[in-house]
């Protein structure tokens, strides 16, 4: 049980600079997620944090202790890979305990803290197989148990999910949640996954090219994004973004002169998007393709000017013909605004 | 499986006639040794040579043995095995260690060192003759095992297949191992050995038949008969001059020199193989 803190971190390959400065408090058994397109930055992020990168500048602390200059073994925490990295010639249960034989632990402690974690993973009947007798999933739960037993004051994970397959992921997704919760240990998770790291975090921090976009609850992030990156990135499908002129439908004026000042581009969320009578419309276009999704429908749009749009909609398609013209409004608090260097402006 | 079923009948037949006779042709010189060393002197020499053991199967080992041509057989047997131990061992323990260390640790000249081990690839042991027995001479090595051993020690093949090796075992299995506490010898030790250990065994039957094998080398550096390894030993037996060459005893040594490397293979085949095909992970 630590806080975590980030100032100005910085890391530098060479001379190119790929981590811009991140600054971030964790707090003690807070689940943060750093998500963020491949080549972000956000593994090597993460890689600081666990002490197997060099800090280049900046400081990275755990429970108040610089840790810039320690070992991994030292600094308190575990760390889970995205192939799991299992000893392959171990069984499950000296995978789990081959960290604290080498801290020396008595045999007694060691059985009775793999046992423990094993338990709670439901991994008791499999202690004696080794990985590769495993299924995904259940090598996956040996790699957390490996740091469960540890009991590390930070949970590192590095993509530890994505080698699973849809179904379990999702499993393992919950799991993991409950047993941050059961722990109460910090967390440090990174995915390229936006939907991971909606449902798991308390915050998340969103990353691109080396600089933290945004940081923020989930759903703050979701209906704030701080900038079209964050906009796009987050939420699928992603956000439908517009030029103010782009707006061209009957009661388009009203709402134009209603957007801040400065605005470069709008953006609305798909489901933000309704079909109404043309005389209250904003926008118009045909519908293209619609993708019937049981509960709810996808709807892509053409647009003269030769964008396209999504929207969407509960229930199914029907009553929608192809090709056939729609008007579309929305709600003037459901519009973001973002100016030239792609901000979000803040009404105020 | 069409040709599977045509292979019955005939073709079955004649595949199998192929086969015998080529394991006759190569069979063939083998059993001429093992029939002329159970054969007394004169049966040898008088033609036709018999193509039937005969019946001094014992008193012709027991010579080769305990009495030999210049030395006892057993002595050169001792001294080819433990050669041929020393040159296996050594070279997987030193060329295990030094691609550990051009795998996993970033030191300056890291590439020379590299290209360095990677060059003794075209100096083999015939090539640098000369020049490594003047050093092995003026160690003082001359007569002595590790004269035998050390300068066939070096070896860049291995090393170089166990940086293969160590090159597709994941970066992440070093990084856990460090989380986890474990210093690079013990990572060393707990990680790589072990999952190493079909390489080793493959490699350790190529080397330990590689050293068996080795003639040239000891030829030179072993001038004293209690120091002849059994390969070179049966060229030592051959008579000079006028001498009558003693057939029997050499055959039945020529036999004994074959048996030490058929024993390793038959019985680390299994491991061999799987060296050879699997690399697991």
């Amino acid at each position: 049980m630590a806080t975590v803190g980030l100032t100005d971190v910085r890391k530098t390959f060479g001379r190119t600079e790929v981590i811009h400065g991140i600054d971030l408090e964790i707090a003690d058994g807070e689940f943060i997620v750093i998500v963020g397109p491949s080549g972000c930055g956000k593994s090597t992020l993460l890689r600081m944090v666990a002490g197997l990168e060099t800090v280049s500048a900046g400081e990275v602390r755990i429970g108040e202790r610089r840790v810039n200059e320690v070992e991994p073994m030292d600094r308190d925490i575990a760390m889970v890979f995205q192939n799991y990295a299992l000893y392959p010639h171990m069984s499950v249960f000296d995978n789990m305990a081959y960290g604290l034989r080498i801290a020396g632990r008595p045999k007694a402690e060691i059985a009775e803290r793999v046992r423990a974690a094993a338990r709670m993973l439901q991994l008791e009947e499999y202690l004696d197989r080794r990985p590769r007798q495993l299924s995904g999933g259940q090598r996956q739960r040996v790699a957390m148990g490996r740091a469960i037993v540890r009991k590390p004051a930070v949970f590192l994970f590095d993509e530890p999910l994505s080698n699973l397959d849809a179904k379990l992921r999702v499993q393992m997704r919950l799991e993991i949640k409950a047993l941050q919760r059961e722990l109460g240990v910090t967390a440090l998770y990174v995915t390229h996954d936006q939907v991971e790291a909606m449902t798991l975090a308390d915050r998340m921090v969103v990353m691109n090219e080396g600089r933290a976009e945004q940081v923020g609850a989930p759903l703050e992030v979701y209906a704030r994004p701080a900038t079209m990156f964050v906009a796009g990135f987050i939420g699928s499908p992603p956000m439908n973004f517009l030029a103010p002129a782009d707006l061209n439908g009957a009661a388009a004026p009203a709402l134009l002169a209603a957007l801040p000042p400065g605005t470069a581009a709008i953006g609305i969320r798909p489901e933000h998007l309704e079909l109404v009578p043309a005389d209250r419309a904003v926008l118009s276009g045909s519908a293209r393709y619609t993708e019937a999704l049981g509960a709810e429908t996808l709807i892509h749009l053409a647009r003269p000017e030769g964008q396209t749009l999504t929207m969407r909609i509960a229930g199914s398609p029907e009553g929608i013909a192809p090709d056939a013209p729609l008007h579309l409004a929305a709600a003037p608090a459901t519009i973001r605004a973002f100016d030239r260097e792609g901000r979000a402006i803040v009404p105020t | 499986m069409a040709g599977m079923v045509e292979k019955r009948g005939l073709g079955l037949w004649l595949t199998h006639l192929g086969l015998i006779l080529g394991v006759a042709v190569i069979a063939f010189p083998i059993w001429l040794a093992f029939i002329a060393s159970t054969v007394s002197q004169p049966e040898i020499v008088r033609p036709p040579m018999p193509l039937l053991p005969g019946d001094r199967f014992l008193e012709n080992y027991r010579d080769a043995l305990y009495s030999g041509v210049n030395v006892p057989v057993a002595r050169m047997l001792f001294n080819s095995f433990v050669m041929a131990m020393g040159i296996a061992l050594g070279k997987i323990a030193i060329s295990l260690l030094s691609a550990f260390a051009i795998v996993y640790f970033r030191f300056p000249g890291r590439l020379v060192f590299f290209w360095l081990i990677f060059l003794t690839l075209m100096l083999p042991v015939e090539v640098r003759i000369v020049p490594t027995y003047e050093v092995a001479a003026r160690f003082g090595m001359l007569n002595s095992y590790p004269g035998l051993i050390f300068p066939l020690i070096a070896s860049a093949t291995a090393t170089f297949l166990f940086r293969q090796f160590f090159l597709t075992v994941p970066d992440e299995l070093a990084e856990a191992a460090r989380v986890d506490g474990a210093r690079p010898m013990r990572f060393f030790v707990d990680i790589l050995l072990p999952m190493s250990r079909t390489n080793i065994a493959a490699l350790f039957v190529i080397l330990f038949i590689y050293g068996w094998n080795q003639y040239l080398w000891p030829l030179l550096i072993t001038t004293e008969p209690e120091m002849n390894t059994i390969v070179m030993g049966i060229k030592q037996m051959f008579p000079a001059g006028d001498d009558v060459a003693d057939w029997p005893v050499i055959m039945a040594t020529s036999i004994l020199a074959m048996l030490p490397p058929v024993l390793v293979v038959m019985f680390m085949q299994k491991l061999f193989v799987r060296g050879l095909v699997e690399s697991e992970k």
